[in-house]
């Protein structure tokens, strides 16, 4: 049968892909092996750390997400799992550290975020959504480890003042659009 | 006049090709060359852009380079005078579209909520249609046709978004770009980064190409824009085209119709019809790691065709679907099993409606593979199976089942939503069918776009493990089944052709090479 072609020629990318599925057989490979040395060797549940940050490699870089993965999601993506990376290493390998370093770093995702989005609001409008969801979870770590805890460092301070104004911020800035912007998100 | 002599601060952006880079100067060495009543003109025609458009940097600026860009065409190329030039670029056409901001954002309809649900790197479902023209396509003509006909499809000028429960669409205001093929047809695009476009415009030798993400619409919504984009081509190169037969006036306003989810125009029923069947034969070939391998178009004398399906007394889509089933049996090694083929069906000749979101079912097809043996075996059961299953009654059985289905699941957030859809699709897939064939029919075109459109072609995205899916479009006399390949194996449409040459239907067939080898 002949056949004219009628379409570009294409440059090979298959390097890439290969290079894909060469790093994710290798850390689907750390992943099984790490849980059975620790079983083995015994001690402390270092591979849960491992675990996590594997995933967090994989979904951060080789798996991103196909839809919302711009400046402000990524972001709250990192903020997230840095967060629950610190609470691991806190319950697995070494505790007492983690009300100060938590709020520090969650206090520097907040301020990262509230600069992302102020710089360029017109277009991050529709980007707030992850912003407004690692702010709520901010103020709630915040009310609880403040209130409930009583821890009154200087960290957890600033983590709820900076995540109270950035929430209070955004609406001011938004208002209208603010509410648009939730009936989007939250239509059935 | 001042910022288009003197943008020497623009930078250009570095993917910019050879020609455009080059642009600013010799825009520059033409406005200089002018004459004081054209360069008055010029300053009319920057004011009015500049009232046009208030996007915000860089999209203005490319905004700006492309009719810059199609200025110096029109005047130095085809030797056009300016004032000739700027009443085919009038800025009118640009509407308030670029100078309002994005507020719109639109539900997905029913059959659209499953695309985002379903998707995974390197899997999307992205549909094409071309259209091939008499000369060489401008691509600085295209842009400024895809600049202003965007506005008339507000619901196509959007991103996709993940809201708490369902994705939706929202409405972008950006330089919509118009690119040069180089690369796999109907690749998944990437619609994740802030204000992506969820469709392409693509442009080889003389051929126009739209890409739609399935989300935005479905191949009738697909084959008005095509045609309202070439009517605008046209129009660009002096070519009047009536707004009739599919092409959109892009001064009107959008209606609120051609947005509306036609899935809520199902009458009410307690019937309902399931999704889910039984797994189907697939073609043998083994499975290409590239997406698709290959892209070929069978292109038939129409008359022909329909000539001999007459005389079988059948439809071509019968008849067609006939010539499939022969050919699926030839590309496999099993003799036991159902070859299955999903068949969609246009629901706005049961329910009539302007949408130009999804608005379509499907039915299915089932042979077993033992008495698929001749052509005149299995005509009468398809041709039952066919008029049965796309009966306004059981298409309204299926809107139904979309409905509850939708409905019963709507409440469910998001993330739990989508890992189980991507488990249940990943096991499901395709598997249920072998193959599919869409027929879009005859496509009529209105005089100015009748006498230089000289073909058109309408191909589907692959599959999982389908290894071809067809699609079939004809116009003048030209029917066009093109065939999406997803295995090198030739075992399929070599049946194809030789049962074309067995019924003395003329055709020639071109395609792509194939790719990844």
């Amino acid at each position: 049968m002949e056949i004219e072609i009628i379409y570009p020629s294409i440059k090979k990318r298959v390097k890439r892909q290969q290079l894909n599925l060469i790093i994710s057989y290798l850390m689907a490979a750390a992943a099984y092996i790490c849980p059975i040395i620790n079983l083995l060797v015994g001690g402390k549940a270092w591979s849960a750390i491992v675990l996590w940050s594997l995933w967090m490699i994989w979904t951060n870089i080789f798996n991103a997400p196909l839809v919302e993965d711009n400046l402000i999601s990524r972001t709250s993506r990192l903020a997230f799992d840095c967060a629950v990376l610190l609470l691991l290493i806190e319950l697995f390998l070494k505790s007492g550290w983690l009300g100060f370093v938590l709020p520090i770093v969650c206090f520097g995702a907040i301020i990262l975020l509230g600069v992302f989005f102020f710089i360029n609001i017109p277009k991050q409008k529709q980007n707030l959504m992850p912003m407004i969801w690692v702010d709520l979870g901010a103020i709630v770590g915040f009310i609880f480890v403040f209130f409930v805890w009583k821890l009154k460092s200087w960290p957890v301070i600033s983590l709820g003042i900076s995540s109270i104004t950035l929430l209070i911020a955004s609406v001011a800035v938004l208002r209208k659009s603010f509410w648009l912007e939730l009936k989007k998100r939250f239509h059935l | 006049m001042e910022r288009l002599l003197s943008n020497k601060k623009i930078k250009q952006r570095k993917e910019k090709p050879l020609a455009l880079l080059s642009s600013k100067s010799r825009f520059q060495t033409f406005a200089d060359e002018l004459t004081k009543e054209d360069r008055a003109l010029l300053t009319h025609f920057d004011q009015n852009f500049h009232q046009a458009v208030s996007l915000i940097n860089p999209e203005a600026k490319l905004l700006y380079d492309d009719y810059k860009n199609a200025i110096l065409l029109l005047c130095e190329k085809q030797k056009l005078p300016l004032e000739e030039a700027l009443k085919r670029l009038d800025t009118c056409d640009l509407g308030g579209f670029y100078a309002r901001p994005p507020i719109l954002w639109y539900p997905l309809d029913n059959a659209a909520k499953v695309y985002p649900l379903s998707m995974k790197h390197g899997q999307m479902a992205v549909f094409r249609l071309s259209a091939y023209l008499d000369e060489p396509i401008i691509p600085e003509l295209l842009q400024i046709a895809l600049d202003t006909t965007i506005k008339r499809f507000p619901f196509f000028a959007t991103t996709i978004k993940a809201g708490f429960f369902w994705h939706y669409i929202d409405s972008t205001k950006r330089r919509f770009n118009a690119e040069p093929e180089s690369d796999l047809p109907c690749k998944p695009m990437n619609v994740s980064i802030s204000g992506a476009q969820s469709f392409r415009v693509l442009y080889y030798q003389n051929r126009i190409s739209v890409e739609f993400f399935h989300i935005l619409t479905d191949g009738s919504g697909g084959l008005t824009f095509l045609k309202t984009l070439l009517a605008q081509y046209m129009k660009l190169q002096g070519i009047e085209v009536p707004s009739a037969m599919g092409v959109l006036n892009i001064n009107d306003a959008p209606t609120t119709e051609e947005a509306e989810n036609g899935f809520l125009k199902a009458e009410p029923s307690k019937k309902t019809s399931g999704f889910i069947s039984k797994t189907a034969l697939q073609m043998s070939g083994k499975l290409s790691s590239v997406k698709p391998v290959q892209i070929l178009h069978f292109v038939m004398d129409a008359e022909k065709a329909k000539n001999v399906a007459k005389s079988k007394d059948a439809t071509v889509t019968t008849f067609m679907l006939a010539l499939i089933f022969l050919a699926c049996k030839y590309a496999t090694d099993d003799i036991k099993g159902r070859l299955q083929i999903q068949v969609p069906v246009n629901m706005r000749k049961h329910y009539p409606s302007t949408t130009m979101r999804n608005f379509s079912m499907y039915c299915t097809i089932k042979l077993p593979i033992e008495i698929v043996n001749s052509l005149d075996d299995i005509l009468p059961e398809i041709k039952k199976q066919l008029t049965e299953g796309s009966s306004k009654e059981n298409m309204n059985e299926m809107l139904n089942s979309t409905i509850k289905m939708v409905n019963s699941f709507r409440f469910i957030p998001l993330f739990i939503k989508k890992p189980a859809a991507k488990v249940i699709y990943g096991v499901l897939g395709d598997a249920v069918l072998t193959t599919t064939l869409s027929n879009l029919g005859l496509v009529e075109l209105p005089e100015g776009l009748n006498e230089h459109v000289t073909n058109m072609d309408f191909v589907l995205g692959t599959g999982i493990t389908n290894r071809a899916s067809c699609s079939m479009i004809t116009v003048h006399n030209n029917l066009n089944l093109s065939i999406t390949k997803l295995t090198a194996d030739p075992s399929f449409e070599n049946k194809i052709s030789d049962l074309l040459k067995q019924f003395d239907i003329p055709f020639k067939v071109q395609g792509s090479p194939l790719y990844g080898n």
